[in-house]
């Protein structure tokens, strides 16, 4: 059965209905709660695996993997410490635990998996700054702006005057899930839409593929995947 | 298992499927890929780079796969956290550029930061906007101009590379080392052949600076109870005629 997470109320539902129709069992796609607002999707391939356990997990703070993936934003809660699902820390590993919270059977095994066992690079440069601006100094020997400058011509247009080119939240989404056309579509959205359910195919398909592709390799490892 | 173990155990795989993957091809039956997995169906989709936001999209940003890489535009990274008594955000864009390039402040392009305080986290609450410009009259200078800063009011107008602190808050927009890792070439030889490639050895990002700005703002300034702080950025270039 698909919990709806409290704090999206009815357009959590929807996408729980987005992603049922997309991929989860019969059983759990009839006892979606929320009206048949989001178009059936339409997947590339044909695979027998089960997102229920992968969407519906608890990541960290109680929130499940839907609920991180969507809507595409940053989420900090002020009461817990920050890092990586809560909000994002400037040397968070968070491919790995991306990969993690995605691809694994969390029941089982911890989120900091893939980190422990450092599948994805995670040495730094040099140490970030202990003080504002944190960020560690650029490397090189690059040619600093001029600090004197005092009448700036700033663009004055309204912000109708400009097309949007990129949008961020979740590191690694739009990049490595979200796939071909649908790319545009996505960073041409908001996190209302994505509320909505309504980009929830454009995640769902991409996902899909990159778990059909590594759920061998994650087994092959002695892991055990969320999707069954 | 070792790292040293994984990285086995992936090579092994990684060969057993490109025995796969090769004898279906000479079979000349490539339709047979697509009922074979969806991971092999899924590559004519692929980008050819990815990172945390970087080059994303590709057809709009990224110099392998379009003439006219939108570089000014491109976001790099969103982060949000939070100390005892503030809340940084910052985003970063225009990278990540080789250490001894300068930093990219290109006045037609609009960025936004918003954040959400409210508990639902896909309607902003405040609205960080910020652009940059030249002051014709001194050489190589860049200037922000920035709104919307929790707990301020009215625009705050700085150079660029330094540290600015009004009303109670913080900013800086500089060139920064950036602090991402990643293996895309790992990545995207993941996506090419179905099987997991990436290499804890192999960092696209390794060395490489990136444009960003950095807020410091009170806690004070935007905790809402027992609210969330949700934050996401965009970019926009001016429309020509």
């Amino acid at each position: 059965m698909i919990a709806v997470p409290r704090k999206l109320g009815l357009s959590s539902a929807a996408l729980a209905l987005a992603f049922c129709l997309g991929g989860c069992g019969g059983e759990s796609a009839s006892q979606a709660v929320a009206p048949p607002t989001v178009a059936p999707v339409t997947l590339p391939a044909t695979t027998s695996l089960s997102f229920d356990g992968c969407l519906q997990q608890t990541v960290a703070n109680g929130r499940s993997l839907q609920n991180i993936l969507i809507p595409d934003v940053l989420v900090l809660d002020l009461s817990q410490p920050a890092g990586f699902p809560n909000g994002r820390k400037f040397d968070d590993p968070v491919i790995d635990l991306e990969f993690a919270a995605l691809f694994l059977d969390l029941r089982t095994q911890p989120i900091t998996t893939f980190v422990n066992r450092v599948l994805n690079p995670n040495v730094f440069d040099q140490p970030l700054r202990t003080t504002f601006p944190y960020y560690a100094p650029p490397l090189g020997n690059p040619t600093l702006s001029a600090t004197n400058g005092v009448n700036f011509n700033f663009r004055t247009d309204p912000a109708s005057a400009y097309t949007r080119v990129d949008r961020m939240g979740l590191p690694a989404i739009s990049t490595a899930v979200v796939v071909g056309s649908s790319k545009l579509v996505y960073n041409d959205s908001t996190p209302t839409v994505d509320a909505a359910g309504t980009n929830a195919p454009l995640i769902l398909e991409g996902y899909r593929n990159l778990t059909n592709a590594l759920n061998d390799d994650f087994k092959g490892l002695g892991l055990t995947p969320c999707a069954t | 298992m070792s790292s040293a173990g994984l990285a086995s155990v992936t090579s092994r795989i990684a060969r057993k499927k490109g025995v796969f993957v090769r004898t279906i091809v000479n079979l000349g039956v490539f339709c047979a890929l697509a009922l074979a997995g969806g991971g092999i169906a899924w590559l004519s989709g692929s980008a050819p780079l990815a990172a945390a936001d970087h080059f994303d999209p590709p057809s709009r940003v990224d110099a392998t796969a379009t003439a006219t890489p939108d570089i000014g535009a491109d976001i790099a990274d969103v982060y949000l956290y939070h100390t005892a008594t503030s809340l940084i955000v910052s985003m970063g864009f225009a990278g990540p550029q080789n250490a001894n390039n300068p930093a990219v402040y290109d006045r037609d392009v609009d960025f936004n930061i918003f954040l959400s305080n409210a508990g639902s986290t896909a309607d902003p609450e405040y609205t960080i906007n910020f652009r940059f410009g030249q002051d014709p009259a001194v050489p190589n200078s860049n200037g922000i101009r920035i709104t919307g800063i929790p707990g301020t009011t009215g625009p705050i107008v700085a150079p660029v590379e330094t540290i600015v602190s009004t009303q109670g808050v913080r900013l800086f927009a500089g060139l920064i080392d950036d602090p991402f890792n990643f293996d895309a070439t790992g990545f995207r030889l993941t996506r090419e052949t179905g099987t997991l490639m990436i290499d804890k050895n192999r960092n696209r990002f390794f060395g490489l600076n990136t444009t960003a700005l950095v807020i410091e703002i009170p806690l004070a300034s935007i905790r809402n109870g027992n609210n969330p702080i949700s934050a996401w950025g965009t970019s926009a270039r001016i429309t020509r005629p």
